[in-house]
């Protein structure tokens, strides 16, 4: 059975056979969506930083895109680049040390509960990357997991642990109530 | 009898991203990508076509030493006056010459194409 013209797969063929960039600009504008939204609750709510590093992704993607071979899914391979993109850059440039964990209501909070990208921002790296992964990606939790290296049930403690926090962020009044 | 269900607000958000897809994203990554490699390949490709031209000039300028002369005796048997049968034999036989001394010149132990 062969793949059909436009899947994933051959795209990626028709680029690694002619260097095709049409094909491999369909690839990026099917793509980008989930790689950027990603980036966006990685980076806190950072537009420009989450881009830059968007960019870095499909420019990795491209230069590795032979190594790439259709065991896992191509959008599942290219967050695993996301991942350690956005790890390497961390590390280049370690990001300020996260807020208190529960600080007063002050003007960034109140921000924050506005822009759910921007709450990420109050959250622990880990958490961060457990509720960027594991919602609105379209990837199942295990896939998650596998693309951050964890074990599934570390996924969920984080998963858990950040939902608890960004509630109480974005809706504080609900958290007091309980 | 409805049946209420509860949706959780965080979990709602956080399973509706923002459809994030510009052109403009696109144009920046395609900018940013390595000059395209078909500059190389043509240097590749020019390159093995001017050494097979050498080849084939040095199997050639062989295989024209046996040509030469039959080439020669088919046009006089052509000429008013030959026989046009002595002709075409004549060159009949000067091509099967010509083929084996270049066969003779590439061998028969070439090693098989890599895949």
């Amino acid at each position: 059975m062969t793949a059909p013209a436009d899947s994933d797969a051959a795209l990626v063929g028709r680029v690694l056979a002619t260097d095709d960039r049409r094909a491999f600009a369909v690839l990026v504008l099917r793509h980008q969506s989930p790689i950027r939204t990603l980036l966006r609750r990685l980076c806190g709510g950072d537009q420009a930083r989450a881009d830059d590093l968007a960019q870095e992704t499909f420019l990795r993607a491209h230069r590795r895109l032979s190594t790439w071979r259709g065991q896992a899914r191509f959008g599942t391979w290219l967050h695993r680049i996301a991942w350690n993109a956005f790890l390497s850059e961390a590390r280049r440039q370690p990001a300020p040390e996260p807020p208190p964990p529960d600080p007063a209501p002050g003007a960034e909070r109140v921000e924050a509960r506005l822009d759910l990208e921007r709450a990420f921002a109050f959250l622990h790296e880990e958490e961060r990357a457990a509720l960027a992964l594991a919602y609105g990606q379209d990837l199942t939790h295990e896939e998650a997991a596998a693309v951050l290296g964890w074990p599934l049930g570390t996924l969920k403690t984080h998963v858990a642990r950040g939902k608890e926090r960004l509630r109480a962020i974005l809706f504080p009044s609900a958290e007091a109530s309980t | 009898m409805t049946r209420s269900t509860l949706v959780d607000p965080l979990e709602e958000r956080l399973s509706s991203p923002p459809h994030l897809e510009g052109a403009a994203f696109t144009a920046a990554v395609l900018r940013r990508l390595p000059a395209r490699r078909t500059g190389a390949r043509t240097w590749v490709l020019g390159a093995a076509a001017a050494l097979a031209t050498g080849i084939s000039a040095a199997l050639l300028a062989r295989a024209s030493g046996a040509l030469g002369p039959a080439l020669l005796a088919a046009i006089q048997g052509s000429l008013p006056g030959g026989s046009g049968v002595v002709a075409l034999l004549t060159l009949a036989a000067a091509g099967l010459t010509a083929a084996v001394a270049v066969m003779g010149e590439l061998g028969d132990d070439r090693e098989p194409d890599p895949i």
